[in-house]
């Protein structure tokens, strides 16, 4: 009996045990600063000196793993890693896309076992000083030629995005540029006897009713991938700027008069415009049910005349739908209103070394050719409309689309800089690893609106805002940074938010 | 005195060899265990542990640093409305799942054990087929035919059953069955076979038994052969029970647990919770929590049935 009893405390113990001795990648749970600083401060010489070792052997076979969700400039980048291959017989490329979901789940798990990617983008809602901190990228400034950094758009660098300090860390992809603008279906709105392309609420209204009775069932006004709420979250955004109101890039934040901005009279503007449509019966049905690209594929196939999305739509309907006889206008705006904006892209970073790659040279190597003309990546990119390249160069080479032309000289039109609480605060790193996601957000409410779910959005933005505005304040005070910092009082809508504002605020 | 203690004597040593007996079947037993409990350590019991760790962590996942909370992120649960609809919600998907696919799949398990019936291996492959087909081609081609524009409004609006397209998806009232309905049909075949593997041990004696006796199909069916396979209902039961409670793939590739949160089942809100957000870090230790106030509130709702079902039938 007693054996029995010893043998099952042994095995209860082995099993207690063994879980336990896994978990060495668990978190710590000390002094966020000190950790932070030591993940930050890890040697990194050591890594350069094995790296520069291993390059005395120039043959030496090499594999480079990099991972990104640019499904946008899927088929651009499949013929430059075979370009790339070609030209570096020694280096084979391992690229892997993912979601941005797959790669939020995976790349923590990679990194701790300290068997990261070479190259790969830092997750949204993450930033640069975080990342850094947290030891996933390493400086590229010693592994890249003056020349490379000197073909840049001095705009694509930026601290706290793509630098810290005199350390470069990150490339951004492209260069910013607004993600909402309202696509338009020349052949449907024609059908549907849309003469005037719409800029008003009024006029966007009565142009999506005629194009819904047009259709007779077949043909609705907008559609929108509503299954995903960041695309809501922009729409709704971009809808309560345009009609004037003060409203953060999406997934910043700012306050305006110490306030989550979510229940100003312009976002339920914003908000009642979208009902509008609804009770018109003017949105698509399955928007509701479908993500962005499914969207983009619904409204090429003449099943919508509007839909709100960016840039990356003209390269694959130039691939799959050259006949697609479309245009490109600006966000409504509410009757009577003018003089307006959008908010600005904002630039992000994108990708950068791993600290620990046992390849450094080669992975910059890598982003070298990426951003080169030589290889055409770049180029390839700017010419079918995917993005705005941040090689100026380029650009004035390549841009030959001519809807891209339009969008880029309407969202240059358009668009605003807004404030962002990063450029005012180095602590807003910390609120914003500190700061939790309020639901249902705006993305959600829209989302809600569309399906009908929600009937007073007017009580849902008002919850959010106050839930907004008390999350806000304690995570400002979790990590000492003074709350008013979230606020602009002298951002003026009208105008490009400069260094000069900022500094007037210190 | 004498033949007593060699009684004993013999007693003692058949008893050791008893116990060495069972000592060397226990270490047969144990090793012929052990991969599946070393599987079980690895894939099991040190997630669980995990779990539970972060559950007392303000912890993102994303980062290295963690602040340890306690209770902190339990408490915010039960503040939190949407992980109340979540959890209801997944309640809801059992309750309107499990009782359909114990009949459906009994039914058509019936069906095909009739040994008269010609080609039935065919149509178990054919009812077999969604089973093992990907949830996701199976969310995406559902998301096509059930369309505004799809096949099935087609026929509706055509046939004039419904003189609007029903937009099954989209709106909330129809989401959560529309999900149960198409899970039904990709499930089934797996209960099917469960059923299948029931009827299959009803020896043929006794339905010769009930045919002499006069009783036709539906009798032998309610009266003999339902009564002898209920046991293994129960077993179908409870894995169609769990099943259904921790569904996610054909919620997460069909409505994302939309619209607005109409479908929002626990495991989605768990998988939203700790791997997106719109503003700020994901919040991993938040979601452990989620999920292990989930998993015990099954657990103690389970024993709660199980100790109501042991005073009824002491009753009965």
């Amino acid at each position: 009996m007693r054996k029995k009893q010893l043998g099952a405390l042994l095995l209860a113990g082995i099993m207690a045990v063994l879980p336990l001795s896994g978990c060495g990648a668990m978190p710590s749970t000390g002094n966020r600063t000190e950790e932070s600083a030591d993940a930050g401060n890890t040697d990194t010489s050591g890594d350069k000196e094995g790296a520069e070792g291993k390059q005395e052997d120039s043959n030496e076979k090499i594999t480079l793993r990099i991972v990104d969700w640019s499904d946008g400039s899927a088929q651009q980048r499949e013929k430059f890693h075979e370009k790339y291959m070609e030209e570096h017989p020694n280096i084979t490329i391992e690229y892997t896309m993912l979601t941005v979901d797959q790669f939020k789940n995976t790349i923590v798990t990679m990194i701790k076992s300290g068997d990261g990617p070479d190259i790969f983008p830092i997750p949204g809602g993450m930033t640069l000083k975080t990342a850094v901190e947290e030891g996933w990228y390493q400086p590229i400034n010693s592994f890249v030629t003056e020349d490379f950094a000197g073909q840049f758009d001095p705009r694509s660098f930026e601290e706290g995005v793509t630098h810290i300090g005199d350390e470069w860390y990150t490339i951004t992809e492209q260069m910013p540029v607004i993600q909402c603008l309202f696509f338009y279906n020349k052949d449907v709105l024609e059908q549907a006897g849309v003469t005037e392309i719409p800029a008003t609420y009024s006029e966007f209204r009565e142009a999506c009713k005629k194009i819904t009775e047009n259709g007779n069932g077949s043909v609705y006004g907008l559609i929108d991938g509503g299954k995903q709420v960041n695309r809501m979250d922009v729409l709704a955004r971009s809808l309560a700027a345009a009609a004037g109101g003060k409203v953060a890039a999406i997934t910043k934040v700012l306050t305006v008069d110490g306030r989550a901005p979510y229940d100003t009279e312009e976002m339920k503007q914003a908000m009642g415009f979208l009902k509008s449509l609804v009770d018109d019966g003017s949105i698509h049905p399955d928007t509701v049910n479908i993500s962005a690209p499914e969207a983009r594929e619904m409204f090429a196939q003449g099943q919508a005349g509007f839909l709100c999305q960016g840039m990356w739509c003209i390269s694959p309907w130039g691939e799959g739908y050259p006949d697609l006889n479309y245009g490109v206008m600006a966000v409504p705006v509410p009757d009577g209103v003018t003089d307006t904006y959008v908010q600005g892209g904002e630039l992000s970073p994108w990708i950068g070394v791993y600290k620990q790659s046992a390849h450094p040279k080669e992975a910059a190597e890598y982003l070298m050719a990426l951003f080169s003309e030589e290889y055409g990546y770049q180029s390839s990119c700017v010419a079918d409309g995917a993005y705005i390249s941040v090689i100026p160069a380029i650009n004035e080479k390549y841009m030959s689309n001519e809807i891209m032309k339009e969008y880029y000289r309407i969202a240059t039109e358009t668009s605003k800089i807004v404030p962002t609480i990063i450029s005012r605060d180095e602590k807003a790193n910390d609120f914003y690893v500190e700061v939790k996601d309020i639901q249902p957000s705006l993305g959600a409410i829209v989302q809600g609106i569309f399906s009908q779910s929600i009937t007073d959005f007017d009580g849902q933005l008002k919850t959010l805002a106050d839930s907004s505005t008390e999350e806000w304040k304690r995570a400002c005070e979790a990590v000492g940074m003074d709350y008013s910092s979230l606020e602009f009082p002298n951002w003026d809508t009208k105008k490009d938010y400069t260094d000069q504002d900022y500094e007037e605020l210190k | 005195m004498q033949k007593l203690q060699i009684a004993s004597g013999k007693g003692t040593a058949s008893e050791k060899r008893r116990r060495k007996d069972k000592m060397v079947m226990n270490v047969w037993c144990w090793l012929f265990m052990a991969l599946a409990v070393g599987f079980y350590i690895l894939f099991q019991g040190y997630p669980i542990i995990c779990s539970i760790q972060y559950s007392l962590l303000n912890w993102s996942g994303m980062t290295g640093y963690a602040e340890y909370v306690g209770l902190a992120n339990y408490r915010e649960l039960l503040h939190d409305e949407l992980f109340w609809n979540a959890f209801f919600n997944s309640f809801k998907y059992t309750a309107l799942i499990v009782p359909l696919e114990l009949a459906v799949s009994l039914f058509l398990a019936y069906m095909l054990n009739n040994e008269k019936l010609k080609g039935s291996s065919v149509y178990r492959t054919m009812y077999f087929v969604p089973v093992v087909t990907t949830t996701s081609v199976v969310g995406i081609i559902m998301i096509f035919i059930l369309g505004v524009q799809g096949p099935v409004n087609h026929l509706l609006t055509s046939l004039h059953i419904s003189g609007q397209p029903v937009n099954f998806l989209g709106n909330a009232k129809y989401a959560l069955p529309t999900l149960v309905v198409i899970s039904l049909w990709k499930d089934c075949g797996t209960y099917m076979i469960y059923w299948l593997a029931g009827l299959q041990s009803v020896s043929k004696d006794v339905y010769e038994a009930a045919t002499v006796d006069g009783a036709n199909r539906r009798q032998t069916f309610f009266h003999i052969v339902l009564p002898l396979i209920t046991p293994v209902g129960g077993i179908i039961a409870i894995l169609c029970a769990i099943n259904s409670l921790k569904v996610f793939d054909i919620v997460k590739t069909m409505t994302e647990g939309g619209p607005f949160y109409a479908t929002d089942v626990i495991a989605t809100y768990v998988y939203r919770s700790a791997f997106s957000s719109e503003i700020g870090m994901p919040r991993l230790g938040y979601a452990s929590a989620a999920a292990l106030f989930f998993g015990g509130a099954v657990i103690i709702i389970g024993l709660v049935l199980n100790g109501i079902k042991g005073r009824l039938s002491k009753n009965i």
